[in-house]
């Protein structure tokens, strides 16, 4: 099996060298069952668009982010985080300090919703080499108001268990001018 | 494109907390049955039965290899009489692209909102891309959906189990409505320009 991550890590390294698809992830602890790879979405909803982006302001900012599964077997779909799409975001601005999330006004509290996987079924797992991507409106839920460079980057348990380890997403850069 | 099977009324469940957006642990109104997971944008980690389910396109030719894209649209949210923003629901594609897919809405429940009335709308668009570089989303059609839905609570409110939720609306709208240039607009809340559907930023 670790021979197996092995080659996995030496091909994505080489993809990523010759700049093609996003980083492989970090993974704090064990070898990683899945990947997390994200990227700006400026143009076509439906590719990966990797590389740093310039946003204007009013445009708002969103990370298209995909989750493989890089085991031989089934892994859970859902992330574990109390964040949308079970990630968590650490977004900074360019000195590196945490960007904080939108005020939002009183009253409006609506929950999240979106798709769910239907229990008992294969929808709730991801097959080998199976990906799964998600869309976040970041700028929704950051504020990314200021114009500045600003980095982000999605994590995951690998499980439920917080000590678990962490598979980090690469880390992309936008530019946000006014 | 089916939207079947989907539920005809809501249910009450017992949801993780959210970071950010910030959102409350505990009991939720949600249009699901025996949903589990966090109260987040995609949190929902499953459900025994889901809300809408939005189906796989059928009886279209697509000899270019172009792509099928759902987009949805928030047409109106009403919580006990206060009104939130229409526009894009989260954003382009709808979960990701993926076909067939669903959607859950859930709302907080407390002792504050006791009864908690919900009329919600959706316009939930098919859309189609060519491959040619440049080209623009394509509206093939929509279907308007929706429930109208009230919980309540008499003692113990921070418990799901104490909710009741009744629905008298809660489902498709009319049936799946092809796109075309002369389409009548706005639609709810939304703007239709030529048939293609138009937001000024997304829904919350």
């Amino acid at each position: 099996m670790r021979a197996f991550y092995a080659s996995l890590l030496i091909s994505a390294a080489s993809l990523a060298a010759l700049n093609q698809v996003p980083a492989l992830a970090q993974t704090e602890g064990s070898t990683p069952p899945f990947t997390l790879a994200i990227s700006v979405n400026l143009h076509n909803p439906s590719q990966d668009e990797p590389g740093d982006k310039t946003v204007d302001v009013r445009s708002g900012v969103s990370v298209r982010i995909r989750k493989t599964n890089i085991t031989d077997q089934e892994i859970p779909k859902p992330g574990p985080e109390n964040g949308p799409f079970g990630c968590l975001f650490d977004i900074r601005d360019g000195g590196g300090n945490p960007t904080p999330p939108r005020k939002r006004s009183s009253g409006s509290l609506v929950g999240g919703g979106g798709p769910a996987p239907i229990l008992g079924t294969k929808d709730t797992v991801l097959q080998p080499g199976e990906s799964i991507s998600y869309f976040a409106p970041v700028s929704e839920w950051y504020d990314l108001s200021k114009p500045g460079i600003y980095t982000i980057q999605v994590s995951q348990h690998v499980s439920s268990d917080p000590n678990s380890a962490v598979v980090k997403s690469n880390k992309v850069t936008v530019t946000v001018t006014p | 494109m089916s939207f079947s099977p989907y539920l005809s009324t809501l249910y009450p469940a017992s949801l993780g907390a959210c970071a950010n957006p910030s959102l409350p642990a505990g009991p939720y109104m949600i249009y699901a049955q025996g949903a589990v997971g966090t109260a987040c944008p995609g949190g929902l980690t499953g459900a025994t039965a889901v809300g809408i389910t939005f189906g796989a396109p059928t009886g279209y030719q697509n000899a270019t290899g172009g792509t099928f894209l759902p987009v949805q649209l928030i047409s109106s949210d009403v919580v006990n009489g206060s009104s939130h923003t229409a526009g894009l629901d989260t954003n382009i594609p709808y979960a990701g692209g993926k076909l067939p897919s669903n959607d859950n809405p859930s709302v907080p429940l407390s002792a504050a909102s006791n009864p908690l009335t919900r009329t919600f709308n959706a316009n939930m668009f098919l859309m189609w891309q060519s491959n040619q570089a440049g080209s623009i989303l394509v509206p093939l059609g929509y279907q308007t959906w929706g429930f109208n839905a009230t919980a309540t609570c008499g003692s113990n409110c921070g418990t799901a189990g104490s909710w009741t939720v009744s629905a008298s609306q809660a489902g498709p709208i009319g049936s799946f409505t092809a796109s075309s240039p002369s389409q009548p607009s706005p639609l709810g809340n939304n703007v239709l320009v030529d048939g293609i559907p138009t937001w000024n930023g997304v829904a919350h």
